[in-house]
């Protein structure tokens, strides 16, 4: 026997190789599968996605597929949008937020970002094709985040959107020993100040805009208090909220009735307590947009649906908590013009699950970004768990 | 809810109380009777009964037709009293960690310093950021909050130090109190319990001139607690800003930072005072203002409407020739003022009646509790102050400020009473004296027709060491009711 072949190194890269020219070039033309998410979060039977030149050209009902097409068919499979993960660092080295302003809406996010970092690959094994990074919350305002896809596709722009939301963070991150604020006082009575300034069209530009609505604004917050005072102090006027809270929850019900901005609660795990995640539950029976974190990469890959079905678990419904990981995350970041959804016209970012994502068991089968394929799930991958790195 | 439920059994509490009668969810009224009541206007009713309605007070009388379908709440022994107002209330900031956690306070430090919550090491144990986490580290006592010797629920958890009190500047009256308080937190629980329905939740006194206090409920719905968001602009004359305001003092062997500044003295204090105001006044006329310790234009601008009235002023002081300064201050910019703490007041009783000043005296104490034990101010103390106050016709008011519990205000009215002032005079220091104090007597304070039914059934007299408070209304909705409990 050649002596080259008793070289497994040298086998696995000229696989990989191959692997590597495989995922470059296939992009299917159609796609037929048993089940797929519908626009109002339930899973439907039968389908076909039109693909073209990186877009979902048409869905259409019934298992259809013309001969002289490349086509992929997926007995009992579920299609998704790709997942969107709206609190991730994926990317990022060290800090994510200047210490010196503690109202800095002049950085960007897409500075932070090194996009040929290996970790977005473990995103899309999880089916994650789109993140959102933003600055840390060490800021009362700590500049717009950066949302762009897992994956770079040639001929395909990989950031799409570099200039917003802006962010905004209330809560005991935001205090620093040197320099104002100090205090949740002192952090309010400065974000109130510089609110007003803007209102008045004083001060940085994307303050001014977030004021006259034309930028939507993501509020961070560390506790039940900090999202009432965010209500409080942004509430009124035309200017567009989100909050994240991840921390310690409680009946916000009564506050939020009426004022309903979207609401990013998780990662959630098997430690956290039943009442913070039936609080989501109870959110999303109020109507209130929820939108599930995934924290990637401090958090596993798969957060995101961990969350989504902790959150059905104790109560939430599984059409809101599809949703959740689709297409809520994808209006947060003001992107849902171009993914999040299975729609003509979107960008065709598809995971192929074996059974609807909820389910824990269920695995991705593939992932394509921009109709082209960039995890096919091997072998290896089920039987040892290894990675296919 | 006792209101929402279609039945409620077997409510009996021990043999001083019995419940007459619970009817049918669709009753609107309420009616409350107790073998005496006090409607807070110096009047007494015995067997009184009241009728409450729509949230508010209906009829007040003896032997009242009760209204078809109404709940009715009988504590026969009992007595009724308004709800109690403490109009200077040092409130917990929010659930420290310190107080919320079941942990030993030695396990959640290891908790800050592990290499696994690195990302909260900047945080002390007061559960906010504390430029001495390595003395919390090392178990050596830290200046700000009292770690390891705080006394655990007070000391800690009423020391507002790095919460309550922006750092930033030694003038901050644009702050407001209310964006640091936690509706939900466990002291507003701790209050109602003691029968208090009301606070003005006090700013802190590490700046000279403080936040703006706030107004607010202790129970009820959420979305309902906040009285009035903004209130008095508190001042502190005294030691307390300087020792206080953390780091006034350059730190040894450290840099000059941005809380390097005055007072590091009480001449110091005043001086802040007296600039801050200067500079509001000369900003308006435009001479700007120039040197160390310029007060932020936002402050100025606060500041600009205490001087015109728009906002009252409260000025913290202890020592007799503090609150001369005090005096002497207002007088100075003729602004009226309203007296905190007034340790020496009985000193200065001509003085005080002089100026027409109103003063929330407290708490009554011989040890002094919480952080006024280190500020060398509180050796004057005596027990009579509060009676050599009533007795000279200053309109004066109880507080218990960071006390709770047994030693709540409930208590301070007991020792108010022990120590010499008449009963009916202690209930209006805890009711109508601190609702005027506060703007809200045409609201609060009594339990006159019209006003909101804020109301607490006592099991026996008020402030008697025995007595508790057994049943509380808020806004004629029971917020508190220990008849279930037994």
């Amino acid at each position: 026997m050649q002596s080259w072949i008793r070289q497994p190194g040298l086998t696995i890269i000229c696989a990989l190789i191959l692997v590597g020219r495989a995922w470059g070039q296939f992009s299917p033309d159609m796609m037929v599968v048993d089940r797929f998410l519908a626009p109002d979060g339930s899973l439907q039977p039968n389908i076909t996605l039109i693909l073209s030149q990186g877009k979902i050209k048409s869905v259409r009902p019934g298992k259809v597929a013309p001969a002289g097409q490349v086509v992929v068919h997926h007995s009992g499979a579920v299609v998704f949008p790709g997942l969107i993960d709206v609190r991730s660092t994926l990317g990022t080295y060290g800090a994510t937020s200047e210490s010196a302003l503690a109202i800095d809406p002049g950085a960007s996010a897409v500075d932070l970002v090194d996009a040929t970092h290996r970790d977005f690959r473990s995103a899309v094994r999880a089916g994650v094709t789109t993140v959102m990074v933003a600055p840390a919350a060490n800021n009362l305002v700590s500049g717009v985040a950066v949302t762009l896809k897992t994956v770079a596709i040639e001929g395909h722009d990989r950031f799409l959107r570099t200039d917003g939301p802006l962010m905004f963070a209330l809560g005991s991150s935001v205090w620093q020993p040197e320099r104002a604020p100090t205090s949740r006082i002192g952090s309010l009575a400065m974000m109130r100040e510089a609110l007003e300034d803007a209102q008045a069209g004083r001060g940085h530009e994307r303050l001014v805009q977030f004021m006259a609505g034309r930028l939507e604004g993501v509020v961070l917050c560390e506790k039940s208090q900090d999202v009432s005072a965010a209500l409080r102090t942004f509430g009124g006027g035309s200017a567009r909220i989100s909050i994240v809270h991840a921390g310690e929850m409680h009946d916000l019900a009564a506050e939020l009735r009426g004022k309903r901005p979207t609401i990013v609660v998780g990662p959630f795990d098997f430690e956290t307590p039943p009442g913070t995640i039936a609080f989501a539950a109870a959110l999303a029976r109020e109507k209130v947009p929820v939108v599930f974190a995934g924290g990637s990469p401090g958090y596993p890959y798969d957060s995101i649906r961990i969350s989504a079905a902790l959150a059905v678990r104790y109560g939430m419904n599984p059409s809101d908590a599809r949703l959740a990981m689709t297409k809520r995350p994808a209006e947060l970041a003001g992107v849902g013009d171009r993914v999040g959804a299975l729609r003509p016209g979107l960008d065709a970012d598809l995971v192929v699950f074996s059974d609807d994502p909820l389910r824990l068991d269920a695995r991705v089968l593939e992932v394509y970004v921009s109709g082209v394929r960039v995890f096919r799930e091997s072998a290896a991958w089920v039987e040892n768990g290894r990675s296919m790195r | 809810m006792t209101r929402g439920r279609t039945q409620v059994t077997g409510a009996v509490l021990a043999a001083l109380v019995v419940l007459v009668g619970i009817t049918p969810i669709h009753a609107d009224d309420i009616v409350v009777k107790a073998g005496i009541l006090y409607v807070g206007n110096g009047q007494t009713i015995s067997d009184g009964m009241l009728i409450l309605r729509d949230g508010r007070v209906a009829q007040v009388g003896q032997s009242l037709p009760v209204p078809k379908g109404a709940l009715v709440i009988e504590v026969i022994l009992g007595s009724i009293t308004p709800g109690l107002i403490d109009a200077n209330a040092a409130v917990e900031a929010d659930d420290t960690i310190m107080l919320s956690s079941p942990k030993s306070a030695r396990d959640v430090l290891h908790d800050f310093f592990c290499p696994r919550h690195q990302r909260k090491a900047v945080m002390g144990c007061c559960g906010s950021t504390c430029s001495q986490a390595l003395r919390h580290a090392s178990g050596e006592a830290c200046s700000e909050c009292g770690f390891p010797n705080a006394r655990p629920g007070l000391a800690v958890g009423t020391n507002p130090t790095s919460i309550l009190a922006e750092d930033s500047s030694e003038v901050i009256p644009h702050t407001r109190v209310i964006d640091s308080v936690d509706l939900r937190a466990k002291d507003f629980d701790r209050l109602l319990r003691g029968g208090v329905t009301t606070v003005f939740v006090a700013p802190d006194s590490a700046a000279v001139i403080s936040s703006q206090g706030a107004i607010v409920r202790t129970g009820g719905a959420i979305d309902r607690r906040i009285l009035r968001e903004t209130d008095a602009v508190k001042a502190t004359i005294g030691t307390e800003p300087s020792w206080r305001g953390r780091g006034n003092r350059r730190p040894w062997r450290q840099d000059v930072t941005f809380k390097t500044r005055r007072p590091t003295t009480r001449m110091g204090v005043g001086w802040v005072f007296r600039k801050a105001m200067y500079d509001s006044r000369g900003d308006a006329l435009g001479i700007p203002p120039h040197g160390a310790d310029t007060p932020s234009q936002a402050a100025m601008k606060t500041l600009r409407k205490v001087l015109n009235g728009e906002i009252p002023l409260r000025i913290q002081a202890r020592q007799r020739h503090d609150i001369s300064t005090a005096c002497r201050l207002a007088e100075e910019f003729s602004i009226p003022f309203v007296l905190e703490e007034a340790t020496e007041a009985h000193h200065c009783i001509e003085e005080l009646k002089r100026g027409g000043v109103a003063v929330i005296y407290g708490p009554i104490y011989i040890n002094a509790p919480g952080h006024r034990a280190w500020s060398t101010e509180v050796a004057g103390a005596r027990l009579h102050t509060m009676k050599a106050l009533l007795d000279a016709g200053i309109d004066t008011a109880l507080t218990a400020h960071e006390l709770r519990d047994e030693d709540g205000l409930a208590r301070q009215a007991m020792y108010a009473i022990r120590f010499g002032v008449e009963p009916q005079e202690v209930l209006k220091a805890v009711t109508a004296t601190p609702a005027r104090i506060l703007g809200v007597g045409d609201e609060l304070g009594t339990l006159e027709p019209g006003k909101r039914a804020d109301v607490v059934v006592w099991s026996g007299q008020p402030f008697e060491a025995t007595s508790m408070p057994v049943v509380v209304l808020i806004d004629g909705e029971i917020v508190l009711d220990r008849r279930k409990k037994g």
